[in-house]
């Protein structure tokens, strides 16, 4: 970021770090007003609602942070692997009654939307966005063929649902997994050499592909996860919900959108911090809650998130163009 | 309002047999839209009424049972039906629209999602001189069969009178109402409706604890709406939920199970889609259920009087005090069980003498 233009008390915060305490300063400034404004907003109800609004946008958005890193811009499939996913797990479910069964068919999903992913964008040579909007509309094309629109329930004395309503420390157990899974990708971003290898083929493909990093390699695995954790997204969504839609939920499509952007990841890939994605979540999973205790119509959270996209990308703009300079 | 000038059977069937030189066409379309599960015999018989049904999509034993019932009650009369799959998609309805105008039909049943070619589709049939009867969703000019979306959610919210009446003296801490603002009129209808049902038991309850908010299209959505909603009134324990159908008040039982708050929580759903369902959680203490199998008895009855020559007056929307309203069941949770699953439900309204409605035989708070 241009030093000139950053105000001094962020000049001393690391670069890298900088998104990561903006939005945590906004997340305790949101908490402290609406606080002060609506007392009964600091209570267990109020953060356990919190914790579990970041579950499967977490997760999604964690996905989605490791396709728009490597460079390949965005996936725009994954609210379609999140409901074919908990499909999946649902009916393997209600046939076998296992557990195991039912997880491994929802991996499957996510593993299946990933190859199709991958084929078409580093294969086929289509434009990312192009490529999972396709797979995105024909996926939810395919639900709907598969179940005429019919809600789908899951067992409501099964051990996934059990799980989905557990919490672990008075933290749900589900959460755990999340935020397990984004110190993980955090690590292996930045400690392994595969890791460093995602980010530079994001940052410069083509200087990372005359270091000798293959370029399709990184964007098949990447695309791969992806899908991986979009299911892994749909089968915690199947352990918390005892009735699934069959249509893929377009919100949570915006919402891990401006996750990922308004967390500081650059859309022209290369730059970005897991931790950064932490912070946004967190943020942009108390305003639906803070919302309502002021009282506004349901309808201001997609205000809010459309203008957090907005804010985001603007953001990145400037740094992408003080980057160039 | 368009204007509808019901064409003599014979003239239209004419007409249909001049369409059908395009055969190739209409053949086409047919494949395409794939979907007469019940060919009658090519063109009908002049004097035979034949009667055109679209339905919704295939493969769902409710929509199945739908279109038994319709057959069975249609060859009790001596009619005869063509069926038609819309597939969820209006475009696919627009298709069918031109297809069963080729095909000569007397009378159609239109049950399709897209509200947007609805309109579109009734001028279709109005300009063929076909009168319309559409299931659920409103278009101008067509007789609206479907729930009676007022008075469903006001069972509901008397049923949460009661029980705020009879266990807290009408003193809830939290009235939840969850609707979904894509569905328009109906949400707005019935949710409104459980709010006036409520009031009109327990008629002090201060409107600061109802908190009426959008819950989406499916349970996941109006389950993180039920968390924010529970997480602003912290110190509630003594909870009401009610709103637009089954799929939304369970979604408002999981947040609060997920809070760990589903212990004074009391709930009542509207369409008994989850109650009927038997997977439904048991803070769900009932619904309010419509009988969706038994919508063929309304719309044949009306074609009935229709054949018989009297002047219908056409009810075009749910609101209107003409539209033609199927009667609204409230069922208990334990009442449930005793309800027949929907093939059941079929077989006997087919069985049944022309007239007798799902509600007759299957409600047992009639």
């Amino acid at each position: 970021m241009n030093q000139a233009a950053t105000p001094r008390g962020l000049s001393r915060i690391p670069a890298q770090q900088r998104t990561t305490v903006v939005l945590i300063a906004l997340w305790l400034l949101l908490l402290l007003v609406t606080g002060i404004m609506h007392p009964s907003f600091w209570s267990a109800s109020t953060f356990l609602a919190i914790s579990f609004n970041m579950i499967v946008a977490g997760v999604v958005a964690l996905g989605l942070s490791i396709v728009t890193i490597s460079g390949a811009l965005l996936d725009l499939s994954n609210a379609t692997t999140v409901a074919i996913a908990s499909v999946a797990v649902a009916t393997v479910l209600r046939a076998t009654d296992s557990t195991p069964l039912a997880l491994l068919a929802g991996l499957a999903v996510g593993i299946i939307v990933g190859i199709i992913n991958a084929t078409l964008v580093v294969a086929v040579g289509v434009n990312p966005i192009v490529a999972t909007l396709a797979v995105s509309f024909g996926g939810g094309g395919l639900l709907i063929v598969y179940a005429g629109g019919i809600q789908q329930t899951v067992p409501l004395d099964s051990a996934l649902t059990a799980f989905g309503n557990q919490r672990w420390l008075g933290i749900p157990a589900a959460l755990v997994i999340v935020i397990a899974l984004i110190v993980l990708v955090e690590l292996y971003l930045t400690r392994t050499r595969p890791g460093r290898h995602l980010v530079a083929v994001g940052g410069n493909p083509k200087a990372a592909s005359t270091r000798g990093i293959s370029v399709r390699r990184v964007r098949v695995l990447a695309l791969l996860a992806s899908g991986i954790l979009a299911a892994i997204g749909g089968i915690l969504l199947a352990s918390q919900t005892s009735v699934l839609s069959t249509t893929p939920n377009a919100q949570l499509a915006y919402q891990t959108a401006a996750v990922v952007l308004l967390g500081g990841i650059s859309l022209s890939g290369g730059r970005g911090q897991v931790t950064g994605l932490f912070a946004s979540l967190l943020l942009l999973s108390t305003v639906p809650t803070a919302i309502v205790s002021f009282g506004l119509p349901s309808s201001w959270q997609i205000v809010l998130q459309g203008a957090a996209i907005f804010i985001a990308v603007c953001l990145d703009a400037r740094r992408t163009r003080s980057l160039k300079k | 309002m368009i204007e509808r000038a019901v064409m003599p059977r014979a003239a239209r069937r004419w007409r249909a047999r001049a369409a059908s030189t395009a055969a190739l066409t209409v053949a086409a379309a047919i494949a395409m839209t794939g979907c007469s599960s019940t060919p009658p015999s090519e063109q009908g018989d002049d004097d035979q009424v034949l009667i055109g049904f679209a339905n919704i999509t295939s493969g769902d034993p409710t929509l199945t049972a739908m279109e038994e019932v319709l057959k069975a009650q249609a060859e009790k009369r001596g009619w005869e039906v063509l069926i038609l799959n819309n597939n969820l998609d209006g475009p696919t309805a627009l298709k069918n629209a031109d297809t069963m105008i080729a095909r000569g039909v007397d009378y159609v049943i239109e049950f399709q999602v897209d509200s947007t070619v609805q309109p579109v589709i009734a001028e279709k049939f109005a300009d063929a001189g076909i009168p319309e009867i559409v299931y659920d969703i409103p278009a101008p000019g067509a007789y609206f069969v479907g729930a009676p979306n007022a008075e469903a959610g006001r069972l509901a919210g008397v049923e949460l009178g009661n029980y705020a009446k009879d266990t807290w003296e009408c003193a809830p801490d939290l009235v939840i109402l969850v609707e979904q603002a894509t569905a328009g009129d109906p949400s707005t209808l019935r949710t409104n409706g459980v709010r006036e049902g409520l009031l009109e038991i327990c008629p002090d309850i201060s409107e600061d604890i109802i908190v009426q908010r959008d819950g989406g299209a499916s349970a996941d959505t109006a389950q993180a709406a039920g968390r924010d909603i529970l997480a602003a009134y912290p110190n509630a324990e003594k909870i009401l939920a009610g709103g637009l159908n089954d799929t939304n008040v369970i979604g408002i039982i999981n947040a609060a199970t997920q809070l760990g708050r589903a212990g004074g929580l009391f709930a009542w759903g509207n369409d008994g889609s989850g109650l009927l369902s038997g997977t439904f959680p048991p803070e769900l203490k009932g619904s309010v259920a419509y009988f969706i199998p038994g919508y063929p008895i309304y719309a044949l009855d009306l074609i009935e009087r229709l054949e018989a020559g009297e002047d219908v007056p056409v009810g075009d929307t749910p609101t209107s005090a003409d539209a033609i309203l199927v009667d609204a069941c409230v069922i208990s949770a334990e009442q449930a069980a005793d309800v027949p699953n929907v093939e059941e439900q079929a077989k006997q309204l087919a069985d049944a003498p022309t007239g007798t409605s799902a509600y007759e035989l299957f409600c047992p708070t009639k």
